[in-house]
């Protein structure tokens, strides 16, 4: 039995207080396991992490294009699933990246095109300078 | 003497749910937020009515099947919807799940004030440690980017720290720009104009939200309960100043009514109404 503000609470009570913060602690070390090996938003997960850096899905990009003989052609996102597009600033993984690059292609290739590039552009700020360096990259032969 | 303000407070204080009830009513409430722009007409109705309910009928908002309910709905909610969804969301569901807990307890008004301090002591805890790990929040560069990008912090830079509203356009133009070119340019920044404020903020964050984590999960002893309130509400009151994120300060607020007594409680009450008369004013200010 412990005493608490005057009122007895028996062990197995007190107990059942602890269920609820042990769940949100496991879904937050779910989360930092994520942002560890997949690169997931800080911001995004249950783990707290808003604030803490600016790369995070609101300022990621996702930039798509073709590679033709003529240079590059920038990709039309607008027919992608916005879903998709999220998913993938918030986990930029290649398999990500992969099905907007399928959504893409299903939309129809651009003449004379090789080569359909998908990349995620995170933000690095050093030295009064904002870069925005490749998260994930994938090439799809077209 | 007393002010109208004190007078207004104990005409009120007695009407305030004065246990864990109140927090309830006000989790409810938040829950049908976010249905009602997922869901079906139907079920958005469904939660509308149940929240409702919930709010008016001590009954139904004492039964831990309420909130079993309500928690496994928005449980669905942030399973499906887990990568576009903010924080407070889930600790939305840690709060449902904490009542449910609350009120099949023999205490319901302990047994929710230890949760709730709990809960708000984790959540502080963990934002403080992502933000020390963070090397770019520690040495200022996020507030430097955040006042310089994100148009809510760059009106409070405006204002206060005398940033240039052409030049934090310019950049925000600058790297929408850049960001979509094939081979992606740096851009400058104009950091100097926005430093000084930003080494401000991040001090007064990390050292802030420190403290409430570290006043949450301390031990339950007098002296602590006045920090834990004190500390939560200047967090409120700062933070929602500058950024006013409604939900998350209800719940905030939901949480800090649960924990609190006396008049803790009912200034955490009284966070309610300010924080939504603050925001449309904000809002206008915003431009």
């Amino acid at each position: 039995m412990a005493r608490t503000e005057g009122v007895t609470v028996e062990r197995p009570d007190r107990a059942m207080l602890l269920v609820v913060p042990a769940l949100l602690l496991l879904v937050a070390s779910l989360q930092v396991a994520r942002v560890a090996t997949l690169d997931q938003s800080t911001w995004i997960g249950g783990g707290f992490g808003m604030f803490a850096t600016y790369d995070y899905d609101d300022t990621r990009a996702v930039v798509a294009f073709w590679e033709t003989p003529d240079g590059p052609i920038p990709a039309d996102l607008v027919a992608v699933s916005r879903q998709d597009l999220l998913r993938l600033r918030v986990v930029p993984s290649a398999d990500n990246a992969r099905r907007i690059a399928s959504q893409l292609i299903y939309g129809g290739v651009v003449e004379e095109a090789s080569l359909l590039v998908v990349e995620v552009r995170g933000r690095r700020l050093a030295d009064d300078m904002l870069t925005f360096p490749t998260l994930v990259r994938v090439e799809v032969d077209v | 003497m007393t002010s109208s303000t004190g007078l207004l407070t104990q005409r009120i204080q007695p009407h305030l749910p004065a246990d864990a009830a109140g927090g309830a009513a006000i989790a409810a409430a938040l829950v049908a937020v976010p249905v009602k722009d997922v869901a079906a007409p139907w079920l958005v109705a469904v939660v509308g009515i149940v929240a409702a309910v919930v709010v008016v009928s001590p009954v139904v908002r004492r039964s831990p099947w309420t909130w079993i309910g309500l928690g496994a709905l928005h449980a669905v909610f942030v399973v499906r919807f887990w990568y576009r969804i903010d924080n407070h969301d889930f600790l939305l569901l840690w709060t449902l799940l904490a009542l449910a807990v609350a009120f099949a307890h023999r205490n319901p008004e302990e047994a929710f004030a230890t949760q709730a301090r709990w809960l708000v002591g984790l959540a502080f805890a963990l934002a403080t440690g992502w933000k020390l790990l963070s090397g770019e929040f520690l040495d200022g560069s996020f507030f430097v980017h955040a006042q310089l990008v994100d148009p809510r912090f760059a009106r409070v830079a405006e204002l206060i720290g005398g940033l240039d509203p052409e030049t934090a356009i310019a950049t925000r133009e600058a790297i929408a720009a850049s960001v979509r070119e094939p081979i992606a340019a740096a851009v400058s920044v104009p950091a100097d104009q926005v430093r000084t404020l930003a080494i401000i903020f991040t001090a007064w964050g990390v050292a802030l939200e420190g403290a409430i984590a570290v006043a949450m999960l301390g031990p339950d002893r007098p002296r602590w309960r006045a920090a834990r309130s004190g500390l939560l509400l200047t967090f409120m009151a700062t933070t929602y100043l500058v950024v006013p994120v409604v939900r998350f300060g209800l719940l905030l607020a939901a949480l800090g009514i649960g924990q609190a007594r006396g008049r803790w409680r009912t200034a955490f009450w009284w966070s309610i109404p300010a924080l939504l008369a603050w925001t449309p004013i904000w809002q206008a200010l915003q431009g």
